[in-house]
């Protein structure tokens, strides 16, 4: 083992930090914290002495160690974000037909993932499993390429596996996380049966209510009343949108319907419940309360993870509701007092077993949607899960106990079983949004439960909370990232990213810089910089940073345009032109062409000019016949399943 | 979540976030504007009587796009009294639409008394319009020295013969204008210089309620991960329409043969005719919602050529197409050239095309306006000189168009703006404070005029589901101005389409009379000029729509100049 002599030890251990560093960068990490940071002289150095290396091998290097230098000299490259550098040096190993090492594999599948050559990646990363089924990297990286390729539920099985595999590791659960939150909203409307439409409806309508849009949710389920009569829970979540209102009135009537219906129906019990608390009336609320305990403890457990209305709230928080000794005293008060000081986690309600009821299930009228007490759930799903065949509303109603009873996982499946037997059909679909989103909303809270003092746990919710445009929220939590872990660039990065966003525009600019002073290369940090330097008209700062936007980073194209525009105002017209002109194969949609076109007719070149133009609207065209092609399919699927 | 966003999909990626709200920095500001120090506009719609009026535009919860567009305003002065009048366009709902016995929404003319009220004279007018109004423009298309209304409807539209005595009749069957299903933007034009007002329709979306998905349905009926009305992308378009006045009341349908052939159906909003290249012959400008804009060039033998790429104002700077709305044309730098500054979807920026020599330029960053208009949905909007300081300023109506918006980072309803020319090619917002548009609403169309005949720029507004704004100026500006009516002989009656140059205080101004401009809405035809400190206009020279110049000399400031084309003052 020469070559162990002959690169330092340490650099071998940098070798692999950095490269799940690499990985981290690119969403993929392999390590529960934040990567070890770069430092950009002994990275350059390690470059150095493993290019030497294979320039000039000692004699006699067994060819396993020149495997192993390339394989890292590659890996360092992809770091750097040179990636086409990186498949170049793995290249040669190809071509002698010598058998890939999995970290070779992985590497060259990070490389394809960020040159968007997805299909290859997904080759490159399987083999990588293939040859090591543990690697975390070569799992996670595999599940991204799915999911950019459009597969999230292959990609949601990467990521399901990976969590098995390691479950203290906080990416695997949010990847998985936001694969079940894709599939959740990714539900196909259009091939619903008319008649089923309305289902989709009340998922949209719960959506809102989810999202606190209450006067929207409310107005649907008006229209859904007066549509569908005979549906389930439309009372109770109209009176929860109206009581969110401040309508307690209607929300109390509302709700009233739904037990005449639906006796056992959960949110309306706690709706009236709330209600009842409003005007001091504790006995009715401890009798929905204990009602509630008794029929349904784990919805209830589940309910009073969100807090009370506003409207409960603000009366509570300043002492204009206040029960009597008795009722604080009883264990309904303590858990109404827990719930609404917001003081503790509510653990699993467990009643005493004897208080619970024991009615008659009749499970064989109960309506879709209908609730049923969680015994009887637990029944229903004990007899219907030894039953060889099922019936379609068996099948539905097995979905519902599942869901119902906390077993999303189970529910999962029966409702892919039932969306599978019948697609048009709207429960299959309703079930599968429904247990996609639980799925969705246990894994992030595992991930914030993991580790709360991660800094890669606050990077990972930050990221979440950006791809909801929730920027208030990700800025604080990537503030409290960088106060665990002050010195890592993506932090900084992302910072600056979000600041830009919410119009902190000096702020964002400081963040920008000390991303650059840590990572000296990053092309996204260099792009962001100088167009925020662009919108602020400050055209020489912007030109310095696009500059160094380096040409193989996914940035040039953008970087390039923005370059031109700064070059353009600045009188320097011919580099303008000659910037746009470097990145012409790049743009796919004319817009190089769009701007060369004013910038030759700048300098008298009527010729170029419409030559220009003419190629512009020549690429602006195929792109409009995409468009077509995508509303033409779009008509169909309309006409196919118009709604009623 | 990988950070690494495109550049494409940068400006989506701030969807609805208050991204780049900071002012960018300037130089050259003008200093302190000549308006005094309190509200500059102060808020009159209720005592003035316009408050009877109150828009419908289908349900509270938006689920069609028909139902999220909102109308027009026209201010013109109906019975020739002088004063200029308002019209408010109204829309409907779908239950109104199918059930004949609930009440039915209508259009309202309000009459202005002269002492700042105005009255409801839309029943003893005839003016009733009932269907889903949209848009509006006011002509005189006969020449009998009364100005007629054509409206937009989605259904078919409307068009009343200004009766002379203060009535109106539905005149759209005889005239054949009816057009058919969703008709959005509307201006008379004389495009063959013959004297009489030909009418360019533009039409939205092929609508058809049955067929239109619900929200949330597919990629086209989201926002910002919320459920919403649908389109218009994704939904089938409808190609513009062009009417040629015959001139015996009756008109023709003539887009195809004369080569205004939009064959993509694009989802036509705002119009406006306009001589882009100082030709001569009047051009029309169309916004086209998520699609390039039309220009189509006059040819001046009675064709058209659609040239807004190779112009360059089609699309942004980067060549994107975006959601156009509502039109302001005007020259704001006084360079002798019409700009155009084009309204847009929020989380985006609306455009400031700078002609020069008639070639436009996406000069939004430059003139200080990228960051200004990102978190807004703007429609209505003008060049117009508040302070009378002779340089344009422009004003924009906002509001979303989905109530989601509250939910997802933006707001539903939201405050006008205006933004003051610093005189250097730049602009820079007035803060609601000072403008005095402190009132959130979702506005759509708006309509300046000269209400109260004092020199002042009043602006209306049409807001949807709600009731008008209208906006007067606290004091008058301590400035001079100048108003010109002009009463073509030779050219059709209201002159539409001559263009006036005036000449004060070592200022040459322009600007061209306009049926139609903002977002499917008329302004008044008599043209308003602020003078700054100059009590005398040197030089008045007006090219009729037919061709034939005019020129005065030494007309004294602050008041109105009426002007028969032939004949000296």
């Amino acid at each position: 083992m020469r070559l162990l002599l002959l690169i330092p030890a340490a650099l071998l251990l940098l070798a692999t930090a950095l490269y799940v560093s690499a990985a981290a960068q690119a969403g993929d990490s392999g390590q529960p914290g934040p990567a070890a940071v770069p430092d950009r002289g002994q990275l350059a150095e390690t470059l150095a002495n493993y290019k030497h290396f294979l320039e000039s091998p000692p004699a006699g290097t067994p060819v396993s160690a020149l495997v192993e230098a390339r394989v890292r000299l590659a890996t360092v490259y992809c770091i750097e974000h040179r990636y086409v550098d990186s498949l170049n040096t793995l290249r040669p190993l190809q071509a002698e037909r010598r058998q890939f090492p999995a970290q070779a594999w992985t590497v060259k599948g990070l490389d394809e993932i960020e040159l968007n050559q997805l299909a290859a990646a997904i080759v490159s990363l399987r083999r990588a499993i293939m040859a090591n089924p543990r690697s975390t990297t070569a799992r996670l990286a595999l599940g991204d390429a799915l999911a950019r390729s459009g597969r999230m539920e292959d990609a949601g099985k990467q990521y399901e596996r990976q969590a098995e595999l390691t479950p203290d590791l906080p990416d695997a659960w949010y990847k998985l996380g936001l694969a079940h939150s894709e599939m959740s909203a990714a539900f196909p409307h259009a091939q619903l049966r008319a008649s089923e439409q309305d289902v989709l409806q009340q998922l949209i309508a719960e959506e809102l209510i989810a999202k606190g849009d209450n006067l929207n949710a409310a107005r649907m389920l008006f229209r859904l009343i007066r549509e569908s009569r005979e549906r389930q829970e439309l009372h109770a979540e109209l009176g929860t949108a109206l009581l969110a209102l401040g309508y307690t009135k209607a929300a109390g009537e509302h709700f009233r319907q739904e037990l005449l219906r639906n006796p056992e129906s959960p949110s309306a019990r706690l709706g009236l419940a709330e209600i009842a608390a409003l005007s001091s009336n504790w006995r009715e609320v401890s009798n929905m309360i204990d009602a509630l305990a008794r029929s349904q403890p784990v919805e209830l457990t589940r309910l009073l993870q969100v807090p009370p209305v506003g409207l409960v709230l603000d009366r509570w928080n300043g002492g204009r509701i206040k029960p009597p000794q008795s009722f604080i005293a009883s264990p309904t008060g303590t858990l109404w007092g827990t719930w609404l000081s917001g003081s503790g986690i509510i653990g699993h309600i467990n009643y005493n077993e004897a208080a619970r009821s024991h009615e008659s299930c009749g499970f064989a009228t109960a309506l879709p949607g209908s609730w049923l007490s969680q015994d009887c759930y637990q029944e229903l799903e004990t007899r219907l899960k030894h039953r060889k065949m099922l019936t379609p509303s068996q099948e539905r109603k097995l979905a519902e106990a599942e869901f119902r009873l906390g077993h999303y996982q189970a529910a999962l499946h029966t409702a892919t079983l039932l969306h599978e037997a019948d697609p048009r059909g709207g429960w299959g679909i309703y079930w599968l949004s429904r247990a996609h989103g639980a799925l969705a909303e246990e894994c992030f809270l595992k991930v914030g439960a993991l580790n709360p003092n991660s800094a890669r746990v606050h990077q990972m919710l930050a990221e979440h909370y950006m791809k909801l445009w929730d920027y208030p929220k990700a800025k604080t939590e990537y503030e409290k990232a960088l106060r665990l872990t002050p010195d890592l660039p993506e932090l900084h990065l992302g910072l600056g990213t979000v600041l830009s966003r919410t119009g902190e525009l000096d702020q964002s600019e400081t963040e920008l810089k000390r991303t650059l002073e840590l990572a000296p290369q990053s092309a996204f940090a260099h792009y962001q910089l100088g167009h925020l330097y662009l919108q602020e008209s400050r055209w020489d700062a912007a030109i310095e940073q696009l500059k160094q936007v380096s040409v193989d980073s996914s940035e040039l194209l953008s970087a390039r345009l923005d370059q031109a525009q700064a070059e353009s105002e600045t009188g320097e017209t011919l580099e303008a032109i000659q910037d746009l002109r470097s990145v012409a194969e790049l743009d796919h949609d004319g817009e190089v062409y769009f701007r060369l076109a004013p910038l030759y007719r700048k300098l008298g070149d009527e010729g170029r000019a419409r030559e220009a133009l003419a190629t512009f609207k020549q690429l602006r065209a195929s792109s409009l016949d995409a468009d077509k092609n995508e509303l033409g399919a779009l008509e169909r699927e309309q006409t196919v399943g118009s709604p009623p | 979540m990988n950070l690494q966003l495109t550049r494409r999909t940068f400006l989506a990626a701030c969807a609805g976030a208050p991204c780049f709200l900071v002012p960018v920095k300037r130089s050259g500001s003008l200093g302190q504007p000549i308006l005094a120090q309190g509200p500059w506009f102060f808020e009159n719609a209720e005592p003035s009587g316009l408050q009877s009026f109150r828009h419908t535009c289908g349900s509270q919860a938006k689920e069609y796009l028909l139902e999220t567009l909102g109308s027009g305003v026209a201010l013109f002065d109906y019975n020739n009294d002088g004063l200029v009048d308002i019209f408010l366009v109204n829309g409907s709902s779908f239950e109104i639409l199918s059930n004949p016995r609930l009440p039915r929404t209508s259009s309202r003319l309000f009459r202005n008394n002269g002492d700042g009220t105005f009255t409801d004279v839309t029943k003893e007018s005839g003016l009733i319009n009932e269907g889903w109004g949209v848009g509006v423009t006011v002509g005189d298309y006969d020449n009998d020295g009364h100005r007629d209304v054509f409206i937009t409807n989605f259904g078919g539209n409307t068009l009343f013969h200004n009766n002379g005595n203060g009535t109106f009749t539905d005149v759209t069957k005889e005239a054949g204008v009816e057009g058919g299903n969703w008709s959005t933007g509307c201006a008379w034009g004389d495009y063959d210089r013959d004297g009489r007002l030909d009418l360019y329709v533009s039409r939205y979306v092929d609508f058809d309620k049955a067929r239109i998905p619900k929200p949330g349905a597919n990629t086209y009926c989201s926002y910002r991960g919320m459920h919403v009305a649908c389109g218009p992308r994704g939904l089938p378009g409808l190609a513009d329409l062009l009417y040629h006045n015959e001139g015996n009341g009756k008109f023709r349908e003539v887009s195809g043969e004369i080569g205004v052939r939009d064959t993509v159906k694009a989802y036509g909003l705002g119009v406006v005719w306009l001589d882009f290249d100082n030709d001569g012959w009047p051009d029309i400008f169309v916004a086209n919602d998520s699609m390039p804009n039309f220009l189509w060039r006059n040819n001046g033998n009675g064709t058209f050529e659609e040239v807004a790429i190779e112009v360059g104002c089609a699309l942004s700077a980067d060549g994107r197409g975006q959601s156009n709305m509502g039109i302001a044309v005007g020259d704001y730098d006084n360079d002798g050239w019409l700009d155009l500054y084009v309204t847009h979807f929020s989380e985006d920026y609306n455009t400031l095309y700078h002609n020069h020599y008639g070639q436009f330029e996406d000069v939004t960053y430059q003139a200080g306006l990228g960051t200004v208009s990102y978190k807004q949905l703007a429609w209505g909007t003008g060049f117009i000189d508040v302070d009378n300081d002779g340089w344009k300023d422009i004003f924009v109506a906002n509001g979303h168009i989905y109530p989601q918006a509250d939910q997802a980072g933006n707001s539903y309803l939201q405050e006008n703006q205006l933004l003051r020319n610093l005189r250097n090619g730049r602009f820079s917002p007035i803060p609601p404070e000072r403008t005095g548009f402190t009132r959130a609403r979702s506005s759509r169309g708006a309509a300046f005029a000269d209400l109260r005949g004092a020199g002042r720029i009043d602006i209306v507004v049409n807001n949807i589901d709600d009731k008008p704004f209208l906006y007067q100026l606290s004091q008058a500006p301590p400035s001079n101005w100048a108003r010109f009516k002009l009463i073509g002989t030779k050219c059709n009656r209201d002159a539409i389409g001559a263009r006036v140059w005036v000449t004060a205080g070592g200022l040459q101004q322009m600007d061209e009379i306009r049926s139609a401009d903002s977002f499917v809405s008329a302004s008044d035809v008599r043209l308003h000029f602020g003078l700054a400190q100059a009590a005398v206009i040197e030089k008045l020279k007006i090219r009729w729509p037919d061709g034939t110049v005019q020129e005065q000399s030494r007309l004294p400031a602050n008041r109105e100049h009426v002007i028969r084309q032939g004949q000296e003052l």
